[in-house]
């Protein structure tokens, strides 16, 4: 074992690799900034580039690009609102009200660390699981995908508590949007009237763009002056501040790399759904809730821990059992294939140093991105100080280009336009744009899972399968408490007037 | 006639939707449609009792008031509602006209690509902003506009190769239409 800890890191010991590896993290940083241009898109451009080359050079720059492009993502939704991959999503929350109050530097900060901590995580559990983890993901089925979902959506009770009517309908109006298209049960078109495009369903991307990107671009020109409306704020807080409000959050982190890791592990949930979950978790557990959505740092914590550790824990099933975890994950297979690498349980008998060369790729990439998103942050934060007019063109233009370039429709653009005018007036209106989203990404997983698991184990499959079972107690647990909280609290005003 | 609200309004809207949803899954098997049509049914619940919220005097907050002998405090209260409200009312005024502007601009945007595609709509869209809405000198508002469109040019066409949408006339005189 140590001897292929010790050859897994001699193979990267070379300064034109670790050079590549920089200009890997730099390159994905660039593509998580722009929304629309996902993991996939970098590593789908790249392969060509690095095809030919031996197995370290070549994975080096592929993965060490992969591993950088979600902190690339968390700093565009932190300054505009603007979530560079679907992944981000639940960074925008709390990350850009953080900016409007001038604080940006320091929610890079917070970003930053979180990711950087979260990604090391995922690498250690790639490192440690990779042995053992056959018959632990094997437990998973339906019944409990079912249940994860469960778990993301009870999230909008809590998101929402105050206005949970309001709440519930936007999650409602999520759920609906997501069963927009071709049903996978039965084979029917849904609400799709005639047109093809909508058999896929509603693009996600252009969805988060015109919901939180164009909506705020429309809000910022409505409300007149910069993002940071607080001016003077900015050059006060830095991304030292930020290392440290991240550093004092640790079990969060931990909590946060651990959720993350295991929805990676799992193929088919995704990282938009490690990003909600960590971010309802981050809420459960936090002793101020109500302040999430107004720029608590726990809500940038807790996502950007999980969104990084899970590309250590995708990798898990990627390397050994040749399934891809998710999207990128899928091309990186592909890329493994082309230069000769065939993933499997062989990888971890026979190719032990490799799986560590993967490892610290994923470990360095992370130090690197962190690195340059630290040395970029406080330039960066210069950007929420501009007045917002000057800010609209470009990055209308840009969120437009992103919606389109994620399929090369047109009607891409035309969603993201629909969702912009929506999301404006789910603001103005109280409506939130969190819970709506949440419901959208796990929709359709929720209602695939319910049938599946109808048909393989009955009516009350929840209660035939352990997992399962374990998740509904978590599930009523978690909701209630907030409600008991709250009761108690009454009772003892009650008492004191 | 009492103006309707704008939020009530909106709620109208979600209950369109969902009653749209409803509608338009009766024509469903049932195994694609149960689910559709609980949640359609639930967020139409919901939206109704959110107007009764919204529309109601009963479930409105009531205001605390205090034991006010000479009712200075009330009077001072309605006083300030009325200039709260005035102010409110120019703001929102001014705030729907802006709205209009931006919404405007985004529709000659969207209208833009569709008809003539990214790489020649961009560049006349941010120098027009820059030049009308943000009143820079049009030698400024070119540059950066110049500056934009070649980042634009080299990342997603040159580099990327994302054949970015060439609108509908360049693509008919190719004859792609």
């Amino acid at each position: 074992m140590l001897v292929a800890i010790l050859a897994g890191l001699y193979q990267l010991a070379s300064i034109k690799i670790l050079a590549l590896m920089l200009l890997g993290s730099f390159i994905g940083m660039v593509f998580g900034f722009l929304p629309g241009l996902s993991g996939s898109i970098a590593l789908a451009i790249f392969i060509p580039f690095v095809f030919g080359m031996p197995i370290n050079i070549s994975m080096a720059f592929l993965l060490g690009m992969h591993a950088s492009i979600m902190f690339g993502g968390s700093i565009s939704a932190i300054l505009f609102n603007v979530p560079g991959t679907s992944q981000n999503v639940a960074t925008c929350f709390d990350g850009y009200p953080m900016s409007q109050n001038g604080r940006a530097a320091e929610a890079i900060g917070i970003a930053g660390t979180a990711s950087l901590l979260g990604g090391l995580f995922g690498a250690a559990v790639l490192a440690i699981s990779l042995p053992v983890i056959r018959p632990f993901i094997m437990l998973f089925g339906p019944s409990e995908y079912f249940m994860l979902t469960i778990v993301g959506l009870s999230i909008i009770a809590l998101l929402t508590a105050g206005t949970i009517v309001k709440g519930l309908i936007a999650g409602g109006l999520g759920l609906l949007v997501s069963f927009i298209g071709l049903d996978y049960i039965t084979g029917s078109a849904r609400y799709t009237f005639g047109y093809l495009i909508l058999w896929d369903g509603v693009n996600f991307i252009p969805v988060i763009i015109g919901l939180f990107a164009i909506a705020q671009m429309i809000e910022l020109y409505v409300k007149g002056g910069s993002i940071a409306s607080r001016t003077s704020n900015i050059g006060k807080s830095t991304v030292i501040d930020g290392i440290k409000v991240a550093f004092l959050k640790k079990g969060l982190i931990l909590r946060g790399s651990m959720i993350g890791s295991l929805v990676g592990m799992i193929p088919g949930l995704g990282g938009t759904v490690a990003n909600i979950l960590a971010y309802g978790h981050a809420m459960k557990t936090s002793k101020e809730p109500n302040t999430f959505g107004k720029g608590n740092p726990e809500g940038i914590v807790g996502p950007e821990a999980a969104n990084n550790a899970k590309e250590g824990g995708a990798l898990v099933p990627t390397l050994a059992f040749g399934i891809p975890g998710s999207q990128g994950m899928a091309v990186l297979l592909g890329a493994f294939v082309m230069i000769g690498m065939v993933p499997g349980p062989e990888m971890v008998t026979e190719h032990l140093d490799i799986v560590f060369m993967l490892v610290f790729i994923v470990a360095i990439g992370n130090i690197f991105a962190t690195g340059i998103g630290f040395l970029l942050a406080n330039q960066l934060q210069k950007l929420t100080i501009i007045p917002g007019k000057q800010l609209v063109p470009i990055i209308l233009a840009i969120c437009f280009i992103g919606s389109f370039i994620t399929n090369g429709r047109f009607s891409d653009v035309i969603v993201a336009l629909i969702f912009a005018v929506l999301g404006y007036f789910m603001k103005r209106y109280g409506y939130s744009r969190a819970a709506f989203t949440i419901a959208l990404v796990l929709g359709t997983l929720f209602e695939r899972y319910y049938h599946i698991a109808v048909r393989l184990y009955g009516s009350f499959f929840i209660f035939k399968r352990p997992i399962s079972l374990i998740l509904l107690i978590f599930v009523i647990i978690s909701i209630s408490i907030p409600f008991v909280q709250s009761k108690k609290k009454k009772d003892v005003r009650n008492n004191i007037l | 006639m009492k103006k309707i609200n704008a939020s009530v309004i909106f709620i109208l809207i979600i209950i369109f939707i969902s009653f749209g949803f409803i509608y338009f899954g009766l024509d469903l098997p049932f195994r694609s449609r149960v689910i559709p049509f609980l949640v359609a049914l639930f967020v139409l619940l919901l939206a109704i009792i959110q107007i009764l919220f919204e529309t109601l005097p009963v479930f409105r907050k009531k205001e605390i008031g205090k034991i006010d002998l000479f009712h200075t405090e009330r009077i001072k209260m309605k006083q300030e509602k009325i200039i709260l409200r005035k102010g409110k009312v120019e703001n929102n005024k001014n705030k729907e006209e802006r709205l209009l502007i931006i919404l405007k601009w985004i529709l000659i945007l969207i209208l833009g690509i569709y008809f003539l595609g990214f790489l020649v709509t961009l560049p006349i869209f941010v120098f027009l902003f820059y030049f009308v809405e943000c009143k820079y000198t049009w030698t400024k508002a070119l540059v950066i506009t110049f500056i934009f469109w070649m980042i634009v040019y080299l990342v997603f066409e040159a580099f990327l190769r994302t054949n970015l949408y060439r609108g509908i006339i360049l693509m008919s005189i190719e004859g792609l239409v």
